[in-house]
């Protein structure tokens, strides 16, 4: 008997291990999987659009030199010229030179200083990675050669299934944690109210004790039938009174039962969740961007719906001093777990959106019924 | 009250219940129509909200919109008279020196440059500078009709290509409320239509699920190519551009690096199938790949014994159809609609294996909870019950084809008839 029960209990002790190893296994290799796929496409992309983007500045700042150039030689070198002719040929240049701005900027220029600072750094190619694969899209930075744009679809088709998939698996994980930790506050909860009852259980119980021995007390003195017909009236009122909460604390033990058996969470504490952790994003963004608070709660909500318009975009970002990217590899974590909240969050509600039109079906069904 | 008392009792029996009945052609008719209209309804729902959203945003952005255009014309005329004001205070100045002379109209060249790129971040500013050097023309507004049309209808997909954005801070907060309903009703009205037309292609390849997916597949790449090369003859620009700017639509990724020059309804309607496609297939075909490739070779005894039950369960539940019709159809409606929701972040796949995980999981913790003795243990199993649901995987890929030869709502209807014995009501609640 001792000895197969310790073999029984070295046998559950091996199966919890394992699946203690498939659990971790499982989820760990996804979250890899989509960090080594995000990773691949940054460095993907980088090597495809950087050299493009150094070319572009270089083809803006022999504009600029040149506009300099002629400005001067009118200014300067051809004297005959009067003063209209002068301001003309000056303000011709100057919207040549806009005007090389202008298509360099269809090609992907942004404005900023020449060789100093770029879009297509790592985690800025890390960051457009992921706005591929979580479908956001800002669209701020955006592949602009041919093999750039073709590798983005690529990357799109078999990014976007594996990202939908890492939602799901991570967003039932964490729906799960939500609910067991929801479950054991309700039944923290029913227990505080138990133990409320059986205390007040417990007073009345005294308290009868205290009225049958003054009862007790009563009778000896005088041996009557009125008497006898005054204790039995008190035993019922006692008998009574216990009956009722015990019934009380069964009640209560049923309500807890069938509670955690249906398992759904309130859409409330959902919505809440939510909100909260809007709420994070909408503090970091405002404190690092010097948004208002509006701005960034709108960034943080249009990034997390994946609409990702891209008028909002942490600006400050791109460049390459190591604060900037730091942040930015922040923000590609705070969209990635936002997701997954996300998700969580779906899963969670659709239970309670499905118990309720189960109802609306059951009604619809009984008249259904009626009308045959 | 006793036929349906009767269909309980058989279907909590196990027995299967016969349903012959004749029903009149009006009833029929009327079953129909009541069917029909909630999905004509809900189309359009979306149409109309997508209307009134155009309509507000267009007058709630236009006047900002107006009045930012004048303050950039002013600081433009400005910045452009006092380049020239500084240029020849230079030549008057410092005549000798040339080389001073050149660093000089360089930094006015650069800080001309940088104040014409710090104005180019106001859209507005950025649409004017395109009328100008592209078109050559007057100003065309940002916030016209069809513009705001395209604007909340890829807000709602949600696309988001960003070409418009709204500027004021009512614009802002309505747009976050806008999106918060709007998502959900758009999502749920394209996996109906998807649904619909699912239903059709099992249908029409006789419950051939192999053949579904490949039909599917080359549907998604007929679909984007084609619009692609309908859009590069339409606007004239490379075909590749016009491959790359349908797939990023389609995938709802939209960047809006490529500015379409088709009519709003004809761009809205490519988007709506489009989705629904790219919705149909994800689910379909590379949820399944990738789970079948991820759960490869994984089993366990327990999940067996439950998936076994599950599909015994399914199994009864397909033979009374008839009964669970409305339900299964309500219920698939709903649970697809929060699917896709989540589908736009997650695969439906796995959120139906998922509920019958979840179904499975609920019997255990039911008779864990019974015994006492077995608290400590309880914690711990389910600290690690979330394995289960990724074990289940695999014995579920069997039933896969009756999962599609009965619609999407019958394991979502077995769970719901157990779940409605239990008595829901709270009384501290």
């Amino acid at each position: 008997m001792g000895r197969r029960h310790r073999r029984s209990k070295v046998t559950r002790v091996v199966n919890l291990v394992k699946k203690i190893i498939a659990f971790f296994f499982s989820h760990i290799g996804l979250c890899a999987l989509v960090v080594g796929y995000a990773l691949l496409g940054a460095v993907i992309f980088k090597a495809v659009e950087g050299p493009h983007e150094a070319e572009i500045q270089e083809l803006v700042k022999s504009a600029r030199e040149k506009a300099v150039d002629v400005v001067w030689n009118a200014t300067f070198r051809v004297n005959r010229l009067d003063s209209k002719q002068w301001k003309k040929t000056v303000l011709d240049e100057v919207k040549r030179f806009k005007t090389v701005c202008m298509l360099s900027i269809r090609k992907g220029y942004d404005g900023k200083e020449y060789g100093k600072q770029a879009q297509w750094t790592f985690t800025g190619a890390f960051l457009y990675s992921l706005t591929v694969i979580t479908t956001i899209g800002y669209g701020n930075t955006a592949a602009k050669t041919y093999i750039g744009k073709t590798l983005t679809m690529l990357y799109a088709i078999i990014g976007i299934p594996l990202m939908l998939l890492f939602l799901t698996n991570i967003g039932d994980v964490m729906a799960k944690i939500f609910r067991f930790l929801y479950a054991q506050s309700i039944r923290l909860k029913f227990r505080l109210i138990l133990w409320h009852k059986k205390r007040k259980a417990a007073k009345i119980r005294r308290a009868n004790s205290l009225v049958s021995r003054l009862t007790r007390g009563h009778r000896v003195k005088a041996d009557s039938s009125v008497d006898s017909f005054g204790l039995g009236a008190g035993a019922d009122v006692e008998d009574l009174l216990t009956a009722r909460v015990e019934m009380e604390q069964l009640e209560v033990r049923e309500t807890a039962a069938a509670q955690l058996e249906s398992m759904t969470v309130p859409i409330s504490l959902v919505v809440f969740t939510m909100l909260g952790y809007l709420g994070v994003g909408t503090t970091i963004f405002k404190v690092w961007e010097g948004w208002t608070f509006l701005e960034s709660f709108y960034f943080c909500f249009i990034s997390l719906t994946t609409i990702g318009f891209g008028d909002k975009f942490p600006s400050t970002s791109v460049s390459n001093t190591d604060e900037a990217q730091e942040k930015l590899v922040i923000t590609s974590i705070y969209l990635l777990f936002g997701m997954a909240l996300l998700a969580m969050c779906f899963n969670l509600a659709q239970e309670e959106v499905q118990n309720k039109t189960r109802w609306i079906a059951d009604k619809f069904r009984s008249k259904e019924d009626d009308d045959d | 009250m006793a036929r349906k008392a009767g269909g309980l009792a058989a279907i909590m029996s196990g027995q299967p219940v016969v349903v012959v009945k004749k029903r009149s052609v009006f009833w029929r008719l009327r079953h129909l129509t009541r069917q029909g209209g909630l999905h004509v309804g809900l189309i359009l729902l979306c149409i109309l909200y997508v209307h009134f959203g155009a309509l507000f945003f267009m007058y709630s952005e236009s006047p900002e919109e107006q009045r930012i255009l004048r303050r950039v014309e002013k600081r433009y005329d400005i910045l452009r008279e006092t380049f020239l004001e500084n240029v020849n205070r230079v030549k008057l100045e410092d005549f000798s020196d040339e080389r001073r002379v050149n660093e000089s109209i360089s930094r006015l060249i650069d800080d001309y440059s940088k104040h014409m790129f710090k104005l180019f971040t106001n859209p507005v500013a950025a649409n004017m500078f395109d009328c100008l050097f592209y078109s050559q023309s007057n100003y065309t507004p940002l916030w016209t009709t069809d513009s705001s049309l395209l604007f909340t209808a890829t807000t709602i997909i949600p696309v988001g290509y960003g070409y418009i954005a709204p500027l004021t801070s009512t614009g802002r907060i309505v747009l976050c409320i806008y999106a918060a309903f709007g998502i959900p009703l758009a999502l749920v009205m394209m996996s109906d239509v998807g649904k619909f037309f699912a239903d059709a292609f099992v249908k029409f390849f006789h419950e051939n699920i192999t053949a579904f997916m490949v039909v599917l597949l080359i549907l998604l790449v007929a679909y984007s190519v084609i619009g692609g090369i309908a859009y590069s003859k339409i606007v004239g620009v490379p075909m590749i551009e016009g491959v790359y700017f349908s797939t990023i639509t389609i995938f709802t990724i939209g960047f809006g690096d490529i500015t379409p020059g088709i009519p709003v309804y004809v761009i809205i309607i490519f988007i709506v199938f489009g989705v629904a496609i790219v919705t149909i297939a994800i689910d379909v075909v590379a949820a399944n790949i990738i789970h079948h490739i991820h759960y490869m070779g994984r089993q366990v005894g327990r999940a067996k014994i439950i998936a076994d039950k599950m599909l015994s369960m399914a199994q009864k539940i397909s033979i009374n159809r008839g009964l669970g019709l409305g339900m299964a159809q309500l219920g698939a409606f709903a649970r697809m609609g929060m699917m896709i929701n989540v589908s736009a972040m997650g695969p439906q796949d796995g959120h139906a294996n998922g509920g019958v995980g979840e179904g499975g999981i609920e019997m255990s913790r039911k008779s864990t909870w019974r015994s006492e003795n077995d608290e400590i243990k309880t914690r711990k199993s389910t600290a690690f019950e979330p394995d289960l649901d990724f074990d289940m995987i695999d014995f579920r890929q069997p039933s896969g084809s009756s999962q599609y030869l009965y619609g999407f709502g019958f394991d979502n209807n077995a769970f719901g008839l157990a779940d409605g014995q239990s008595d829901e009501d709270s009384v501290f609640m």
